[in-house]
C-alpha cells in the first residue's frame, strides 16, 4: 500500500520452524485452562443476575428527582436541565405552585430509551433537583411507554 | 444380494452416464460423471475388486472430478458458453449407438467369449495380485503410460508458462 | 442365519450413530475449553429440572433452537446442490468411521466376528477416498447458494483441501512401509507388543515425523483452525454464508464428525487403535476376572472422588443461588454414590467369568480405549483452535506444497532405508 512501510522482524531459525513457538503458545493456553478449572473461583467472570459488581461512588445510573424536607420535588422548573440535555430526552411542564406562588414542574418527563447517560442534566441544575446517584442500570421493559419515566416515578427512585 | 447390488450399480452408472451428455449445466455434468465413477466403483467392490473400488474413487471420484468441477466453476462456465456441436440428433444417436456397437464387438472379442470373472480366482483383485500384473507382464504399457503423464504434465507446464 | 443379518445391521448403526454421539459432547468441550482458555466460565445457564451438568445441557438447547429456526432459502440458488450440501456433508463426514476397528475381533461359536462396520481390505485408501469427497460437499454448497462470496470460499477450501489431500497420503506411506498392508484391523493388531521393552509399539514411535505430517494434513483436511479459511468466519466470509437453521447445522455437525472420524482414524493408525497400552488381548482375556475387578473398584473411587467433589461444589452454588440450582450437585453426588455403590455389590458378588463374558469385557475395554483416544484428540483439535491464529492463504499453500510434501517424501526415503538396515 503507499504511504504505509512494512518492516520485517527476520525470524531466527527455531522461529521459523513454527513448531517450538507453536508448542509454546500451546502452553500457555493450557496453563489457563488447568489454572481455570481448579481456581473457578478466581475468575473474573461474575454470574451476573446471581452476583453483581460493586458501582463505583460516581456511577452515573438511572435518575431521580430529589424533595425537599416538606415532600415536594426541589425543582423549579427552569428547563436548564431540558436545554442542557444533549439527546433531547427530558421534556418539562412548567406550573405555578397552589400555596407559595413558586414556579413547579407539572410534568418531568425523562425519556431513557433516549437518554445517554451524560450527567449534564445534574450538572446543570441550579437548585440540585435532578440527580443520577441511584445505581440502577437493569432498565430494559416490555413497552417503549414504560421506559418514558414520569415525575412520580422519578420522586420515588 | 450380488445380483441386486450389480443392477442397482449398473443402473447409476449408465444413468449417470447418460446425464453427463444430456445435461446442459456442464456442473451438473460433471456431477452426474461423478455419480457414475461412483456406481463402477461400486461394481468393482461387487466383484471384491477392493484396491480398485478404492483407487477408483480415490483418483477418479475424487481427484479428477474435483480438479474438472473446480475448472469449471474457475471459468465460472453456464449452459450458454457450452459449444453446441454441429449434428443433428437423429444423427448423434445414430452415431452414439454405432460407437456403442463397435465397444461392445471389442469387449466380446477381447474377453474371448468370458462373460464373468472365475469367481474361484484366488486373490483376485488384491493389491499383490495387481502389483505382479502390472509390474511384470504389462510392465511395458504401464511404462509407457507413465512416460505419457510424464509428458502431459511438461505439456501443461510448457502451455502454463507461456505468456499471452 | 438371522444373527448374520443382524450384526452388520447393528454394527452399521453403530457406525452411523457414534460419531453422532461425539458432536454433542465436544461442541460443549469447543465452548467449555474456550472459555477456560479465555478466562472465561463459558456456557452454565441451560438446565432440565435444575440439572446442568456444567453446561453440557446447552448442545441440545441449540439443537432446539435450530430447529426452530426460520429455514431460510436465498433467492436464485440452484435447489438442488444448494440442499444437497449440506446432506453430502454430514453423511461423507461419518463414512471413515465404518472402517475402523472398534475392539479386537470375537470369535464366538467358532466364528470370527470383525468389529467394525464394513471389513475393507484397503481401509487407508478409503479413508483417502472419503476425504476427497469432502471437497464436494463444501464446493456445491459454496456454487449453490449462488453468492460469489460463497462460491470463492468454495474454491478457497477445494484449493486447500486437494493440496493437504497429497500431503497426507505421502505422510501414510510409511506406515504402510512398516505395517506392510493396506486393512486397518490388521494396522491396529500389529500395534501390540512392545518397542524396546517399555514402549507400546505404536506407530507414532517409529513415525513421528510421517505423525507430524499427518496431524497437520488432518487438521487442514477437517478445516479446522489453524487452516479454517473455508469457513472464515470472522474476516474472510465462507462457504456457508447462505445457510441458516438445520442446514448450516448440518455443515456444522459434519465438521465435527470430521474430526471425530479423523481422530478415530490417527487414533487408529498411529496410536494403536484399540489397543490397551502393555497389555494385549490375550493377557486381558487371560486375566479378564482380574481386569473386571480393577475396573469395578476403579469405578467405585471414581465415584466416592465425584461425590466428595460434588459436595464442595454444591456448597458454592448453594452460597450462589439459593434456588433450585443448588439441587444439581446433591442429585449428582447422590448419583456417583449410587454408581459407587453398585460398582461395590458387583465387586462382591463377581466370582468368576465365562470366557465369552470375558471376550465382551475385553473388547469393552478396548472400545473404551479407543473411544478415550479419540476424546483425547478432539481435545487436541479444540485446544489448538483457542490457541494459533489462522494462516493467511498463501501460507496454507506454501506450508502444503513446501514443507509437506518434501518432508513426507523425505519420511518415505527415511523409513526404507531404515527398513532396508533392518532386513
Amino acid at each position: 500500500m503507499p504511504g504505509i512501510r512494512t518492516v520485517g522482524r527476520p525470524m531466527n531459525i527455531k522461529e521459523k520452524w513454527y513448531l517450538f513457538e507453536i508448542a509454546k503458545g500451546m502452553m500457555v493456553s493450557i496453563r489457563h485452562l488447568v489454572s481455570n478449572i481448579f481456581h473457578q473461583d478466581r475468575m473474573p467472570t461474575l454470574q451476573y443476575p446471581e452476583e453483581k459488581r460493586v458501582l463505583p461512588e460516581r456511577f452515573r445510573g438511572r435518575h431521580r428527582l430529589t424533595k425537599r424536607e416538606d415532600g415536594t420535588p426541589k425543582c423549579v422548573a427552569c428547563y436548564c436541565c431540558q436545554t442542557a440535555c444533549p439527546a433531547d430526552c427530558i421534556s418539562i411542564e412548567a406550573g405555578e405552585r397552589p400555596d407559595a406562588g413558586e414556579k413547579v414542574a407539572v410534568r418531568f418527563d425523562i425519556n431513557i430509551l433516549r437518554c445517554v447517560f451524560c450527567g449534564l442534566c445534574v450538572e446543570a441544575c441550579p437548585v440540585d433537583a435532578i440527580r443520577m446517584d441511584t445505581g440502577k442500570y437493569e432498565l430494559s421493559s416490555d413497552s417503549r411507554k414504560k421506559l418514558i419515566y414520569d415525575i412520580d416515578t422519578l420522586l420515588n427512585d | 444380494m450380488q445380483t441386486i447390488a450389480f443392477w442397482v450399480f449398473s443402473f447409476l452408472a449408465v444413468a449417470g452416464a447418460v446425464l453427463t451428455v444430456t445435461r446442459k449445466n456442464p456442473l451438473s455434468s460433471a456431477l452426474s460423471l461423478v455419480v457414475s465413477l461412483v456406481a463402477v466403483a461400486g461394481l468393482f467392490a461387487t466383484l471384491s475388486a477392493h484396491f480398485l473400488f478404492a483407487i477408483q474413487l480415490l483418483v477418479y471420484a475424487g481427484a479428477v472430478m474435483v480438479l474438472v468441477i473446480y475448472v469449471i466453476m474457475i471459468l465460472n462456465l453456464r449452459e450458454r458458453d457450452m459449444r453446441v456441436l454441429g449434428l443433428s440428433r437423429p444423427r448423434a444417436a445414430l452415431a452414439s449407438v454405432a460407437s456403442l456397437a463397435v465397444l461392445l464387438v471389442l469387449a466380446r472379442v477381447f474377453a474371448g467369449g468370458r462373460t464373468a470373472f472365475p469367481a474361484d480366482a484366488k486373490g483376485l483383485g488384491s493389491i499383490e495380485e495387481l502389483a505382479t500384473a502390472l509390474f511384470t507382464r504389462y510392465l511395458l504399457q504401464f511404462e509407457v503410460v507413465s512416460v505419457l503423464l510424464l509428458a502431459a504434465m511438461v505439456g501443461a507446464v510448457v502451455l502454463a508458462m507461456r505468456k499471452f | 442365519m438371522l444373527f448374520d443379518l443382524l450384526l452388520p445391521v447393528l454394527f452399521a448403526l453403530v457406525a452411523a450413530f457414534l460419531p453422532l454421539m461425539f458432536v454433542p459432547l465436544l461442541v460443549w468441550g469447543e465452548r467449555k475449553a474456550a472459555a477456560f482458555i479465555q478466562d472465561r466460565t463459558g456456557p452454565n445457564r441451560a438446565e432440565v429440572l435444575g440439572i446442568r451438568l456444567g453446561g453440557l445441557v446447552h448442545p441440545f438447547a441449540d439443537v432446539v433452537k435450530l430447529l426452530g429456526k426460520e429455514d431460510w432459502t436465498p433467492e436464485r440458488v440452484n435447489r438442488f446442490y444448494y440442499n444437497l450440501g449440506p446432506f453430502l456433508a454430514l453423511f461423507i463426514s461419518m463414512l471413515p468411521f465404518a472402517i475402523v476397528p472398534l475392539a479386537d475381533s470375537l470369535s464366538v461359536g467358532g466364528r470370527i466376528i470383525e468389529m467394525r462396520a464394513v471389513t475393507l481390505n484397503v481401509g487407508i485408501l478409503f479413508v483417502l477416498a472419503i476425504t476427497s469427497f469432502h471437497v464436494y460437499a463444501i464446493v456445491l454448497g459454496g456454487w449453490g447458494a449462488n453468492n460469489t462470496y460463497t462460491l470463492i470460499g468454495g474454491m478457497r477450501s477445494a484449493a486447500q483441501m486437494v493440496s493437504y489431500e497429497l500431503a497426507m497420503g505421502l505422510s501414510l506411506i510409511g506406515v504402510l512401509m512398516i505395517s506392510q498392508t493396506l486393512d486397518l484391523g490388521a494396522i491396529v493388531r500389529q500395534q501390540g507388543g512392545l518397542l524396546f521393552g517399555f514402549l507400546p509399539r505404536w506407530n507414532v514411535f517409529l513415525q513421528p515425523l510421517g505423525f507430524l505430517l499427518f496431524l497437520i494434513a488432518l487438521f487442514a483436511e477437517t478445516n479446522r483452525n489453524p487452516f479454517d479459511l473455508p469457513e472464515g468466519e470472522s474476516e474472510i466470509i465462507g462457504f456457508h454464508v447462505e445457510y441458516s437453521s438445520m442446514r448450516f447445522a448440518f455443515y456444522f455437525m459434519g465438521e465435527y464428525i470430521a474430526m471425530v472420524a479423523g481422530s478415530a482414524v490417527i487414533a487408529t493408525l498411529y496410536f494403536g487403535g484399540w489397543q490397551v497400552p502393555w497389555l494385549g488381548t490375550e493377557t486381558l482375556r487371560a486375566n479378564a476376572l482380574l481386569a473386571a475387578r480393577v475396573l469395578l473398584v476403579l469405578i467405585a473411587v471414581f465415584g466416592v472422588l465425584a461425590a466428595v467433589l460434588f459436595r464442595s461444589y454444591g456448597r458454592r452454588l448453594r452460597i450462589l443461588y439459593r434456588d433450585r440450582r443448588s439441587r444439581e450437585a446433591k442429585v449428582l453426588g447422590a448419583a456417583s454414590i449410587f454408581v459407587a455403590v453398585l460398582a461395590l455389590l458387583a465387586l462382591a458378588f463377581l466370582s468368576g467369568i465365562r470366557p465369552l463374558g470375558a471376550q465382551i469385557l475385553v473388547a469393552a475395554v478396548q472400545f473404551l480405549f479407543l473411544v478415550a483416544k479419540i476424546l483425547a484428540f478432539g481435545f487436541l483439535f479444540i485446544w489448538v483452535r483457542w490457541t494459533l491464529p489462522r494462516f493467511r492463504y498463501d501460507q496454507v499453500m506454501g506450508l502444503g506444497w513446501k514443507s509437506l510434501v518434501p518432508l513426507g517424501l523425505l519420511n518415505i526415503a527415511v523409513t526404507g532405508l531404515v527398513l532396508l538396515g533392518i532386513d
